[in-house]
């Protein structure tokens, strides 16, 4: 146990460590290769199923309620189910689509299922936010409902939905620590192996930290995306703030007359 | 070239029902500038989003450049209504594009080319004095600059008729008068019919040719900005005067541009043999004429009854005698 050892020890123990020098790279390896490929299934159904509730709603271009009541329930029913269940449930479909219900490319399956309505309800949340006077300046100008979802609420939300499938690729990691509890691999499964059943506490202190490392790099290069997008405010504002912190005076940009 | 035939709009369901059109005649001809004025409620806004069908008129029609776009099917509609520009209160310019992208954005949709979208979006920013703004994006412009971009975008193909909703409410004074006069040089350059949505008088008497008042649904008064304001219960200058009750020895006088340019109060001194106190109200300037609408006070019941008199023997309108 970590008390009965001095600190010293402890450090010695995670660098020579035969199970961190081999089996930790293969893990972490494992969990980005599962969360990353989930991430791209659910952001290909997540994104199309967030506008279809979007659109299918009552403030959508093509309101459906019978059916979007009844996607709508799928979506919530996905997503009240915690995912230890949801992934024993989804067992029979993962070995019919996979072939075994072991490892990291099983656990895609899952990851990606339970990861699809959650990205849904975000999408359709970031699209509520476009206001409903560009929707209806697009539509005066002639477009068709697909234009006006391709050229105006999907660009104008890029950034909301960037910041969607930022939080639901931490989700997704948190997920498949939990998927290596029932043999997904990755670094949840080499926690639990050794550091919870074997009692190896550097094995459990290395995947921690991996997991937060993985999840701060994910926010990390989804607000920066999501700020690069974002031309709302941020541009003249970054520069506006620039020309403060340089301590050169001039008129904001937002406040120029031509 | 725009035709409004008893158009009507029912919202709610019976028993809640709300006329918030009830059977509105409108007619703006080509080059013309229109204003329709009303308070809030009164049907404005639920006209202009019947002109351009989005919301759906109960009944009546709506001729747009010999069409009737009450009636078209959905494909032609969208075709028609690129024979509408329209400019909105608050700009909605595409925040994520820029001012260039914002102006092509109607032929993107409608299916030009690139080079050609880039050639016309230019020259349509220029043409609104923005040549130097085309790379800004929304938030880096001012509000005049966006509502400028706005109206670049609504001009952009081509329309046959501008419909302005509320364009200077967002704005400052200044900026509103900058963007009056950018609206009639528009109509100047390219004979665009304009149509404003205002419950701002002072844009009324600025820029419109005609102006229809709309109160509860119906056009309740109509014809020249000269003509309606010189209407002694015109509501035109509400924002100009102060709606005195009038004592036993008071009274309200109104007139068109020859009575405004009368030295009445000081003829009515002479006439009178008393003094004529001047209450409220005063020569209003329209347009590019001017109209009157005063309330006076005078010595006595019988002063105000022999004025009365001699102002109605001169051609002005008086009320309260």
């Amino acid at each position: 146990m970590i008390t009965t050892r001095n600190d010293e020890g402890f450090w010695q123990e995670i660098l020579h460590s035969p199970v961190i020098a081999h089996a930790v790279p293969q893990a972490t390896g494992e969990t980005l290769y599962m969360v990353l490929v989930a991430l791209l299934v659910s952001v290909l159904g997540g994104v199309p199923l967030g506008v279809y509730l979007w659109n299918s709603g009552p403030t959508g271009l093509s309101p459906r309620r019978t059916a979007n009541q009844l996607v709508g329930t799928i979506v919530n029913v996905v997503r009240s189910l915690p995912f230890v269940i949801l992934m024993v449930l989804l067992l029979p479909v993962t070995r019919y689509v996979v072939g075994t219900t072991l490892g990291a490319t099983a656990s895609i399956v899952p990851l990606a299922i339970g990861a699809i309505p959650f990205l849904a309800r975000l999408v359709e949340a970031a699209l509520r936010e476009v206001p409903a006077g560009k929707i209806e300046a697009s539509i005066v100008c002639g477009a068709r409902k697909r234009q006006t979802i391709l050229k105006t609420l999907l660009p104008e939300s890029l950034p909301s939905i960037v910041s969607a499938i930022t939080t639901t690729s931490i989700t997704l990691v948190g997920y498949s620590a939990m998927a290596g509890l029932v043999g997904g691999g990755g670094l949840g499964y080499l926690a639990d192996a050794y550091g919870y059943k074997r009692f190896d506490m550097p094995v459990l202190v290395v995947a921690t930290i991996l997991l937060i490392a993985i999840v701060q790099l994910f926010q990390l290069i989804g607000d920066r995306i999501a700020r690069r997008l974002d031309h709302r405010s941020t541009a003249s504002g970054r520069a506006a703030r620039r020309r403060l912190a340089s301590g050169k005076t001039g008129r904001m940009p937002a406040l120029d007359r031509a | 070239m725009i035709q409004v035939e008893q158009l009507v709009k029912v919202f709610g369901a019976a028993p809640n029902v709300v006329r918030a059109l009830d059977g509105v005649d409108l007619t703006v001809e080509r080059g013309e500038i229109v204003a329709v004025v009303g308070q809030s409620g009164s049907g404005k806004s639920t006209l202009v989003r019947c002109l351009t069908l989005l919301e759906q008129p109960t009944s009546g029609t709506v001729t747009v450049a010999g069409q009737v776009i009450t009636e078209l099917p959905e494909q032609q509609l969208r075709e028609a209504r690129r024979a509408i520009g329209k400019v909105f209160q608050h700009p909605n310019l595409l925040d994520n594009r820029t001012a260039l992208q914002n102006v092509a954005y109607p032929l993107e949709i409608a299916g030009w080319k690139k080079r050609d979208r880039i050639a016309r979006a230019s020259e349509l920013l220029r043409l609104v004095g923005l040549a130097d703004r085309q790379h800004n994006y929304p938030a880096q412009l001012s509000g005049g600059q966006q509502q400028r971009v706005g109206i670049a975008r609504a001009l952009a193909s081509n329309p046959a008729v501008l419909l302005c909703d509320e364009p200077t409410s967002a704005l400052d004074p200044t900026t509103t008068q900058e963007l009056l006069e950018l609206l009639v040089s528009l109509r100047g350059e390219l004979g665009v019919t304009i149509l404003i949505i205002t419950h701002d008088l002072g844009v009324v008497r600025r820029v419109a040719d005609r102006v229809a008042v709309l109160s509860a649904g119906r056009i309740i008064d109509s014809g020249t900005v000269t003509e309606v304001a010189a209407h002694p219960d015109s509501g035109l200058l509400a924002d100009l005067t102060v709606e005195n009750d009038l004592g036993a020895t008071e009274l309200r006088v109104t007139g068109g541009a020859v009575q405004a340019a009368l030295p009445f109060i000081s003829q009515l001194t002479v006439e009178l043999g008393s003094e004529v106190r001047l209450l409220a109200g005063g020569a209003h300037a329209v347009g590019a004429d001017h109209v009157l609408r005063a309330d006076l006070g005078f010595a006595s019941a019988p002063d105000r009854e022999r004025a009365a008199a001699w102002l109605r023997a001169h051609d002005f309108t008086v009320v309260g005698a």
